[in-house]
């Protein structure tokens, strides 16, 4: 039996990786709150279509063809499509267009998210245990 | 989950820079009524940081950094003291182009930038904690 193979935890599994990726990205937003000229940005919606675009994509790792080789920084195997925010909320007059409020409530989404897909994962494993005979 | 870390250490540069803007905002303070030493001399001259988005080679990602920390051009001040020893011909003493009251706006500025980005952190290692969770 292969967990990846259940259709749940194979959508839990892009959902975190998903969410890995949004905190990442606020939290650089975050960072650079005073950066003259700099733009928010965020990760295109998590749906089918989106998902489907990232499933098309092939990886992106550098060819060893020597164990001498350098593997270089891993890209993931497939990144989301990030964006830079159209209509910010308000950009200061050195051009940034990061808003620490905006960027707040977006984490706390990100980390609610986040804490409601572990659940769903544990809730589901339970279940199979469950079916298996092993009680919660 | 690596990417959760990466997060974090975006959010400890982004805190980084922070503190240093920090530092040089209590420089600014403490020369405040730096005044020059002869009639030739020139009193303390403000320091301004920027900050610059650049590319962490080792870690592959965006980061924030200081760009610059320059001097604020903007005019000395000017106050009648004739028996002071810098004093110039007229009578006046040249004093530091520092204002505290920006000098503390500026301090709580970069206060809020710090603790965003110590919030990032802690909901990053929140997160962290629910994927470890799930293992249990």
């Amino acid at each position: 039996m292969e967990l990846g193979k259940i259709p749940l935890f194979e959508l839990v599994k892009k959902r975190l990786a998903w969410l890995g990726q949004r905190h990442e990205v606020v939290s650089q937003n975050i960072a650079n709150a005073d950066t003259p000229k700099y733009q928010a940005r965020d990760v295109k919606a998590f749906n089918f279509k989106e998902v489907l675009r990232q499933e098309a994509r092939p990886p992106l790792n550098m060819q060893m063809t020597t164990a001498n080789h350098l593997p270089g920084v891993r890209k993931r195997v497939a990144d989301f499509g990030e964006t830079v925010v159209r209509k910010p909320y308000e950009t200061t007059l050195d051009g940034n267009s990061v808003v620490l409020e905006e960027q707040m409530a977006k984490e706390n989404e990100t980390a609610v998210s986040h804490r409601l897909t572990t659940e769903l994962y544990k809730k589901h494993l339970g279940m199979i245990k469950v079916a298996l005979g092993r009680g919660r | 989950m690596d990417d959760i870390i990466k997060t974090m250490r975006i959010s400890s540069a982004g805190m980084r820079v922070q503190g240093e803007r920090l530092r040089v905002i209590s420089q600014n303070i403490a020369n405040a009524d730096a005044l020059p030493q002869d009639a030739n001399g020139k009193p303390y001259r403000r320091q301004v940081v920027t900050f610059k988005n650049e590319l962490d080679k080792s870690l592959g990602l965006k980061t924030v950094r200081v760009n610059k920390v320059q001097p604020d051009k903007s005019d000395f001040g000017k106050r009648y003291e004739p028996s002071h020893p810098a004093a110039d011909p007229d009578g006046y003493v040249q004093t530091p182009n520092v204002n505290t009251l920006i000098e503390m706006t500026d301090m709580r500025e970069a206060q809020r930038s710090y603790e965003a980005n110590l919030s990032a952190i802690k909901t990053s290692k929140a997160m962290l904690n629910l994927t470890i969770d799930v293992l249990r």
